[in-house]
């Protein structure tokens, strides 16, 4: 075929996990990702392979999401959550019995919800095990990130944080898949000269970039975002394709905008008696998204009842014409290249699912269309194009993000600046306990340990992300102070008095992901 | 063009505050935080001290207030307004470490931030040494020495300084220091590591070199067959193809037929399949990405055509091994005679009420169906006024603002204007539609 479509999905969400709180609001970023994206993706995929479709998906898989995903508190916690969503569905199923519009709703959730518990109990509650099945059959490949997804360029002023974020995140990737990651999602699409040095070391060989990462590379890029670049130390990166991004991600031209497809704001948590409604909110008096949402987008008030069969005819005519304008993208570039060209498309996975609901019927339906109704374009992943294909033009790609206005400027501003000075100190004195303690005993060599999960979590851009969106802010904040509090107590203890072991095991219990830590990647 | 050297004002940050310590009291030690009241803030009336915690719930009507959003989620939306429930009973963070250490750390193609870590008391004593009462930081181009590129007076209690430098490309240091009360000589304090602007524009070098890295072969592996032929610092691609030079003769530079053939009418013909975001992206809420502004490659490829030309060139590869293109009229990189083009666009835009008018010099304007609007001028000498006025649906309410710019240039030596688009023309209300 003359071309190639990538697709990815970027899946993560920072750790959050409070053992000290019996629930906790933050832990449905997870609940909700799991509910609504990861298990239909699972759904769809388990259809493609039942059908024996040759499909190709590349998905990152961060080291704090597989972290939580693999908890075995946070998965009992989602048990009780499902439980109750299936709950709370079956009520609603007694109480729009009599609205003709609601009811059919209702009743669609209450089947999508056991569906739902149905494959979490079929994969054995492990979702990265059920990932991984797809892997070892060739149909995805699954990719790793920062281990906890830091903004690598704002570290890479100290050069040992930036091989810590990569090595920790490739052994933890090690430990969860059983063999080596070939590809990396840079957090934020954020590239800067120097982290190549890194992936080279852990024998990385490729990554995504914003557009003009690739398009301002230095010299310029022949071919443009239609062909990856090698970097001068021979790792591939390929560049975003910006035209199937807007399709999707644009919000007056994106697919997800359509007034069919169900809103996400109009949550039954809002419409509700609050004494009905209370037993299923996850941070009462507050209330907060239930998952159970009766509207379409509508495009103006009032809004009105969500109609499935509508919203899937115009997921359909939209997979169609995602299909069709890859394929005139691939048949032009294709007559004017003399190697055939490939389109990267990322995306953040939770679009598919949570944000969009109509997302995996989406990517279902793309899929689906484009093995059977056309001949211009194979769905492969920048791996396999590269096994295929491994001559490209020399490059250095451009820095570059794929926030606002393209660089770092959502992370590193006025409402988050105040978080760098912080880890500025904390990454210096990171290595230097490293090195204090070339031969630590067992307790020593645990706080060693501890400080470096705890830098590395207060090091998230998950964190300056949020403050600067105004969605969760003080919790964002909650979490760098403590984190980096946490930081600072270890320093003290490993420097000036003695290991607090009592207050070592708690923390230990609480910030627990990367048990395996090699804090000497600081040195 | 005169060089705008813009300066971010500082914002009062958590670091800023001093910590409340352990055996202080939170209002004591949020007392002693505050910096100086201004005369202004002297004049408010005293905030009360205690507010009355009123559950939420006791707050609602029997019908709850309507959802604010519309359309798909956003990412770490839990409820359409932030949760605020977290107790936040921590401790401060400590407000500075008194390492001295200057960070410099370039934001985007025209921003640096610098952030220094001084206490209370280091800043104190640096200020009642310095002339003007406050710290003064440097940026220089390159390395530190010279004239400074930019140079900042600070506020007594900042620790940082969002800089407007407006150059890509470009390497900066920075120094943070102050000039002595007793003489008016300089004082160092701190200076940082040198930080580089990202480009914001295509490369004007069009070679193109290309390499073949087999996939199945770690780079450790890789890196090992190079060891001990080539310098040790030398990047991968570099070194493999020194070795394969040495081990196959000449490297095939020249050989023709098999190679790859990319003429400037590929080059043009490709560019008009991929636009890039080329100015900004404006946040807006729901998705990431919202709007584009579009500028064709083809723009910047026309200005570089004829140097293509002189690219035309065609490569054999042998796998394992790499090639590059090169002017078929010798193989040295390209050379030419020093040279600077330069010029300046403007872009107005805004948001209003998607139902309100907008004009622009009396002139309406058409807005975008969410209520924005933009416009993307030429930006040549002169002065340019534009006045804006917003009027609701109903007419009741109206927002103005006078926009006005001037742009003067000043060229030293050979100078030319870089081509610009030619749909574009200079701001007025005559060009606004």
């Amino acid at each position: 075929m003359p071309g190639y479509f990538a697709l990815v999905l970027h899946a993560h969400l920072p750790f959050v996990r409070h053992p000290e709180h019996p629930r906790f609001l933050e832990e449905n970023w997870l609940f909700e990702a799991i509910t609504e994206t990861y298990i239909p993706l699972l759904q769809v995929m388990d259809g493609w392979l039942r059908q024996g479709m040759d499909t190709r998906l590349t998905l990152t898989l961060t080291p704090p999401l597989c972290s939580m995903l693999l908890d075995p508190l946070l998965c009992d916690r989602y048990d009780r959550h499902i439980n109750e969503l299936v709950d709370l569905a079956e009520r609603e199923t007694h109480r729009t019995w009599w609205d003709p519009a609601l009811r059919p709703l209702s009743e669609m959730y209450l089947r999508r919800f056991e569906s739902v518990r149905e494959t979490w109990n079929h994969y054995g509650r492990n979702l990265v095990g059920g990932f991984r099945k797809f892997q070892e059959q060739g149909k995805l490949e699954i990719i790793t990130s920062a281990a906890t997804h830091a903004l690598l360029p704002l570290l890479a002023e100290h050069p040992p944080s930036l091989k810590a974020q990569i090595l920790v995140a490739r052994d933890h990737y090690r430990e969860c898949f059983g063999r080596d990651p070939r590809g990396i999602w840079l957090p934020e699409c954020a590239y800067v000269s120097g982290i190549e040095n890194v992936l080279q070391e852990a024998n990385i060989r490729w990554f995504i970039t914003e557009t003009h990462g690739v398009l301002h590379a230095r010299p310029r890029p022949r071919y443009g975002t239609f062909a990856p670049i090698f970097t001068p130390n021979g790792i591939a990166a390929f560049g975003r394709d910006l035209d199937s991004a807007k399709q999707v991600w644009s919000r007056n031209e994106g697919y997800p905008g359509d007034p069919a497809y169900r809103d996400f704001y109009r949550d039954i948590a809002f419409d509700l008696d609050y004494d009905y409604i209370k037993p299923w909110l996850p941070a009462p008096p507050q209330r907060s998204f239930t998952g159970i949402k009766y509207y379409r987008i509508t495009g103006s008030d009032p809004k009105e009842a969500y109609n499935r069969s509508v919203a899937l005819e115009t997921v359909d005519r939209h997979a169609a014409h995602f299909m069709t304008a890859r394929m005139e993208q691939l048949t032009a570039a294709s007559a004017i290249m003399e190697r055939p060209p490939i389109i990267v498309a990322p995306y953040d996975a939770e679009l598919f699912g949570h944000w969009w609901y109509e997302g995996p019927e989406f990517l279902d339906l793309f899929v689906r269309k484009t093995i059977y109704d056309q001949q211009i374009y194979s769905l492969t992943t920048p791996e396999e194009f590269l096994q295929r294909f491994p001559t490209h033009q020399v490059a250095t790609p451009s820095p570059s993000s794929w926030g606002e206005e393209g660089y770092w400027k959502v992370w590193l501003n006025e409402t988050n600046e105040w978080i760098y000075p912080h880890l500025g100190v904390a990454q210096e004195r990171m290595s230097e306990l490293v090195r204090r303690h070339p031969a630590p005993d067992p307790l020593t060599n645990r706080a060693l340990k501890q400080a470096g999960r705890e830098l590395l979590l207060a090091q998230s851009s998950d964190w300056p992300f949020i403050l600067r969106t105004g969605t969760s802010p003080d919790y964002a904040k909650k979490r760098v102070k403590e984190h980096l509090l946490r930081f600072i107590a270890l320093h003290e203890q490993l420097t000036n008095t003695k290991i607090d072991e009592s207050w070592l095991f708690q923390v230990e219990q609480i910030d627990n992901l990367f048990p395996n830590i090699n804090y000497r990647y600081w040195l | 063009m005169k060089s705008e050297k813009r300066t971010g004002k500082p914002k009062k940050s958590e670091a800023a505050s001093k910590p409340a310590s352990k055996t202080k009291s939170t209002a004591k030690a949020a007392a002693e935080a505050a910096p100086e009241p201004t005369p202004a803030e002297k004049k408010s009336p005293p905030r009360s001290r205690k507010k009355l915690a009123v559950p939420p719930i006791l707050l609602e009507n029997d019908n709850p207030p309507p959802s604010t959003g519309t359309g798909p989620g956003q990412r770490y939306m839990l409820a359409p307004t932030a949760p605020t429930h977290h107790e936040m009973a921590l401790p401060e963070l400590p407000e500075a470490y008194g390492t001295r250490r200057l960070l410099l750390a370039a934001r985007d193609p025209h921003w640096l931030y610098a952030s220094w870590d001084l206490t209370r008391e280091q800043l104190r004593e640096y200020n009642q040494l310095s002339r003007e009462g406050h710290l003064v930081l440097r940026v220089f181009l390159n390395e530190k020495g010279g004239q400074p590129f930019s140079e900042v007076h600070v506020h007594p209690e900042s620790r940082n300084w969002f800089l407007h430098v407006g150059r890509s490309e470009t390497r900066f240091v920075a120094e943070l220091g102050f000039y002595q009360k007793k003489n008016g000589t300089w004082e160092s304090i701190s200076i940082s590591r040198p930080t580089l602007t990202p480009p914001d524009t295509l490369s004007e070098e069009t070679s193109a070199e290309f390499a073949t890295i087999p996939g199945m072969i770690s780079f450790q592996e890789l890196l090992s067959t190079v060891q001990g032929a080539v310098n040790e610092n030398q990047p991968l691609v570099e070194a493999l193809r020194e070795v394969w030079s040495e081990e196959h003769g000449a490297f095939p530079d020249r050989a023709k037929g098999a190679g790859y053939h990319w003429t400037p009418e590929q080059a043009e013909a490709l560019s008009q399949l991929i636009s890039i975001d080329s100015m900004r992206r404006v946040w807006m809420g729901s998705l990431e990405i919202t709007e584009l502004i579009r500028r064709r490659l083809s723009e910047e490829t026309s200005s570089i055509a004829a140097q293509d030309m002189m690219k035309r060139a065609a490569q054999s590869l042998a796998l394992g091994g790499i090639s590059s293109i090169s002017s078929p009229f010798g193989g040295l990189p390209r050379r030419k005679s020093f040279w600077f083009n330069i010029n300046a666009e403007l872009i107005i835009y805004g948001a209003t009420e998607p139902d309100a008018s907008v004009t622009i010099g009396g002139r309406s304007i058409r807005l975008r169906p969410d209520g924005t609007f933009s416009y993307r001028f030429l930006f040549p000498d002169g002065d340019y006024e534009l006045p804006v006025i917003a009027t609701s649906a109903d007419g009741d309410d109206s927002r103005a603002a006078a926009l006005n710019f001037v742009r003067v240039t000043e060229y030293e030596g050979d100078v030319t204007p870089h081509p610009q688009d030619q749909q574009m023309k200079p701001p007025g209300p005559q060009n606004v539609s």
